[in-house]
């Protein structure tokens, strides 16, 4: 009786603590790397592609366009400040849960030399990882300070002193699992455009040198993927950056050539973006403008160059895919509904999910960027225009709908 | 495997780490498994990896070097006589204390002080002493005398333990006792929330106001004083419960340092009952040994004569009460403001209470105060504490003259502390303050508890479930509460630099 009485005492407090714990550890964790991996833990097929890479990965792909258009499964592993060590770790920590057919190594950063990884950034990369064998691998390589690697294993000892920010939302997050609707992209609405044109090097302007870190690992990456009978294509996002970047990126071509590996640098891919409506930040990332044309040109090298099948009428598949898509849909549409300016909503109704109806103000005059954005929907069919009999108050009012059902989404005016 | 090797071999220990409740917990698991003779080399061992990785090979060397000198000068002791005896008794004192000088005074020689080097010197003295009076014969077995002198508990912060208190430990054999572990377990996390929760809050308004004692005046500065109070003590008491939780855990009963020692009602008690290990160490071998001297019982000799047998008596011990604070105070870090904070002003505060205390008594019978009054004993507990607080001025400010000039700082009249944004312009908001006043009564009210008793052990007869929640929650409250991490980066526990 005492025996039993030790056993419930000792497992009582174990399970009080232990539950404590993990209701403090939801609370307070950062939720940015559960949003985007969530899903990818949950999923018990495997992928056709996963995406590695950097912030431009995460950005510039969107694997519910890919499923949509061509029914290829896959996920956007890529997240910011990844270097291309970081991305072979992803891969290695990725194939504990999933293997794909095909594996796309983004190479920026193959001019680089240095591995270590902003630790901050980083948990919003790896807390999602459980501990394991590989993440211990990981994260000694990555980290070079002892301190920040027991952190990167154990978060919580960074979280918990997050406790006074619970709110109401912290506490429910605790009870239930979110997750974004889009296989690990990210959906940034944000247009800008570059100041001055953003200049590149010739393609055959090569790199002088000794091959750097990040060119080993893009070897490494290569070799890991043929260990484990995936199929391993490198890219590179059109972007601006360092003339040192993009000549590393030109290097590429050589070890690609060596390997016999397919490698496209879409710098080099003309005609693919439009500088001036195309990117977040001014040249560096893509928008959803952007990220929409690679990941067309994407699926098409895809199902040209792999043998992937088309899921779309497969059961295994079809229910989650379908039931996330449309989750996906109203995931963007909010992003429709809260443009702020007349930039940003042009940018997001560059779906063919949406038809548009705009109307303008007599004497309207757009700028270049936003004529660009009106342009391009006009071309590809998926808005009409017309000018309003009588001035109103608003410069363009726009009423958007679905292609499908033609129910209206939204009305915007600016 | 190699991975996790790579990581351990970077890590310096501290006891306020999970690596330290990971290690604790290898150790006692193995030391249980072990068979009686081989848990005393199980703690040799466990006391070298401990002193590595908390000290590094240097501090390991220094601490080998001292407990090896004095384990063969006590063999000698014990098996020589006359001038061999002798020299094999001064010759490990003499090494001993300037490995502690020379490494511990810096402005003798700049040389970084062994971690520990100020408690395990004690501890190693202790041993030669007892050996030199005869209290005991040396102990040849070298396993024994090891896992005692470097007992890795003890190390960090103390308690300064005497041999025979240790080896009374393995009179009888050690088995595993669930209340011995879950006590243990109890009090290292009782440890944890004192450090963690209460004492490194209270480290951020203490530095604060000692950091810019001129803007945060007046009040602030009694505010911060009191306040250094109370994170001294959670900081030392609590590594106290992890070191005793350790032990307690291993079936060992080691001696305690504090026993509440804010319900002192007179200096003399307080000192009872402060860093207790410290102070009965330098009255057995330095204050009784000094009282025994010729000069000394002269000089009593002389009081008595001149003041009466009762007087006399007191004011004959008063020299040895100067030096002995003298040395405590020197003890903790050969300056001026640690002899004065932490020696000489409680000194004096004990000789003015044995001057005062006739005619107070006589004050008290006739104003028909006893002194087991409910609001008497409030106020001689109050009145010792802002005793202890006025040393602590010292203590905690960077030196002398800028504890003299805190104290007329206090007179300038600042009242900002007692202003809407007062208290929280010193570094904490008001969750933490909420936090650390909350914390603070939890402390009291248990404190209020021990005067009758054990609380675990009154908590131990209610049932499994209050048991359960009350652990619970107080691991919780550490888990979520404490200040450790790369928010607070937690200090390391300020005894461990004495």
């Amino acid at each position: 009786m005492k025996i039993v009485k030790r056993i419930i005492a000792c497992g009582l407090a174990g399970l009080m603590i232990f539950g404590i714990y993990m209701v403090s550890l939801r609370a307070t964790r950062v939720e940015y790397a559960h949003l985007k991996y969530e899903q990818f833990f949950k999923d018990k097929t495997d992928y056709d592609v996963m995406f590695f890479g950097a912030s431009h990965t995460q950005n510039g792909l969107y694997p519910m366009q890919l499923w949509k258009d061509y029914g290829i499964t896959s996920y956007n592993m890529g997240g910011p400040d990844s270097s291309l060590p970081t991305s072979y770790y992803m891969l290695k920590l990725a194939l504990k849960y999933h293997k794909p057919k095909v594996a796309v190594l983004d190479v920026i950063m193959a001019d680089k030399n240095d591995i270590s990884w902003d630790y901050s950034v980083a948990h919003h990369y790896l807390d999602a990882f459980p501990l394991s064998e590989t993440k211990i691998e990981a994260v000694d390589f990555l980290f070079p300070d002892t301190k920040k690697k027991l952190e990167m294993l154990f978060p919580y000892y960074v979280y918990h002193g997050g406790w006074k920010d619970i709110d109401k939302e912290a506490i429910e997050g605790v009870f239930k699992e979110n997750h974004w609707p889009t296989f690990g992209a990210e959906y940034e609405s944000l247009i800008q455009t570059p100041p001055e044109p953003l200049q590149f090097v010739s393609q055959d302007a090569g790199y002088d040198g000794d091959e750097t870190t990040g060119h080993q690992y893009i070897r490494k990456f290569v070799e890991l993927c043929r260990e484990n009978d995936i199929e391993p294509m490198l890219m590179f996002f059109p972007c601006g950056c360092e003339e040192s970047a993009q000549r590393a990126a030109n290097e590429v071509y050589r070890i690609a050539g060596e390997m016999e590996i397919p490698y496209v640098n879409l710098i080099y891919e003309e005609g693919l973006i439009n500088q001036t409506i195309d990117y977040t930040d001014g040249g560096g990332h893509l928008n959803p403008s952007g990220a929409r044309k690679v990941t067309e040109w994407m699926g098409s090298f895809l199902t040209s160059n792999f043998q992937l099948q088309d899921h779309r009428d497969d059961d295994n598949y079809s229910e989650l895919w379908n039931a996330t898509y449309s989750n996906y849909l109203e995931f963007i549409e909010n992003y429709l509904q809260e443009s702020t300016d007349l930039m940003t909503a042009l940018m997001n109704m560059y779906n063919d999910e949406y038809y548009s109806y705009i109307e303008v103000n007599p004497g309207f005059e757009a700028d270049e960027a936003e004529q660009m954005l009106i342009d391009q929907l006009l071309n590809e069919n998926l808005a009409e225009i017309k000018e309003a009999d009588t001035p109103g108050e608003n410069r363009i009012k726009i009423r958007v709908t679905e292609v499908e059902s033609g129910k209206e989404i939204c009305t915007l005016a600016f | 495997m190699r991975t996790v090797l790579n990581l351990l071999s970077e890590y310096h220990m501290s006891l306020i780490s999970a690596e330290f409740l990971l290690f604790i917990a290898i150790v006692i698991a193995i030391f249980y498994c072990v068979p009686g003779k081989a848990k005393r080399l199980w703690i040799g061992a466990a006391n070298i990896v401990f002193l590595y990785f908390a000290g590094g090979l240097y501090g390991l060397s220094l601490w080998f070097l001292g407990a090896a000198v004095v384990y063969l000068g006590a063999m000698g002791i014990t098996k020589g006589r006359g001038f061999l005896k002798k020299l094999c008794f001064w010759v490990p004192l003499i090494i001993n204390l300037a490995i502690l000088i020379i490494t511990r005074y810096q402005y003798i020689h700049p040389v970084r002080a062994p971690f520990g080097v100020s408690f395990y010197t004690l501890i190693l003295l202790s041993y030669l002493i007892d050996v030199y009076w005869g209290k005991f014969e040396a102990v040849l077995n070298p396993v024994d005398y090891f896992s005692y002198a470097g007992f890795f508990p003890a190390m960090t912060s103390g308690p300064i333990i005497r041999y025979k208190e240790f080896e009374a430990n393995f009179k009888d054999r050690i088995r595993p006792d669930y209340k011995n572990i879950v006590f243990g377990m109890e009090r290292i996390l009782w440890g944890f929330f004192k450090k963690l929760v209460i004492s490194e809050r209270f480290a951020v308004l203490v530095n604060t106001v000692f950091g810019d004692y001129k803007t945060y005046s007046g009040a602030y500065i009694i505010f911060g004083v009191i306040c250094f109070a109370f994170q001294l003590y959670t900081d030392f008491s609590g590594c106290m419960d992890i070191v005793m939780g350790v032990s307690e855990a291993m079936g060992m009963k080691i001696p305690e340092n504090f026993a509440t020692p804010f319900f002192s009602r007179s200096e003399s008690e307080l000192w009872r009952r402060w860093h207790i290990t410290l102070g009965t160490w330098f009255k057995d071998y330095i204050m009784y040994p000094l009282q025994k001297t010729d000069l000394m019982v002269n000089f009593s000799d002389i009081c008595r004569k001149k003041f009466g047998r009762k007087t006399g008596k007191k004011v004959g011990v008063w020299p040895g009460l100067l030096i002995l604070w003298f040395l405590i105070g020197y003890w903790h870090g050969g300056l001026l403001k640690f002899v004065i904070g932490s020696g000489l002003l409680h000194a004096i505060y004990m000789i003015c209470g044995q001057i005062n205390e006739p005619w107070l008594k006589k004050v008290h019978e006739k104003l028909g105060i006893k002194p087991e009054n409910g609001w008497y004993v409030i106020l001689c507990r109050v009145r010792t504490f802002l005793l202890l607080c006025s040393g602590f001025m010292f203590f905690r400010a960077d030196s002398t003259i800028t504890a003299l000039r805190m104290y007329g700082a206090i007179f300038t009249g600042n009242m900002g502390l007692f202003s809407a944004e007062g208290i929280t312009s010193l570094g904490l908001d008001v969750p933490d303050l909420v936090v650390a006043a909350v914390s603070l009564l939890i402390l009291f009210i248990a404190e209020c508890f021990m005067q009758t008793g054990s609380v675990r052990e009154k908590l131990y007869e209610k049932n499994v479930f209050v048991r359960a929640l009350t652990w619970s929650l107080l691991a919780g409250a550490v888990m979520i509460f404490g200040m450790y991490g790369p928010a607070f980066e937690a200090g390391s526990f300020i005894y461990q630099n004495f």
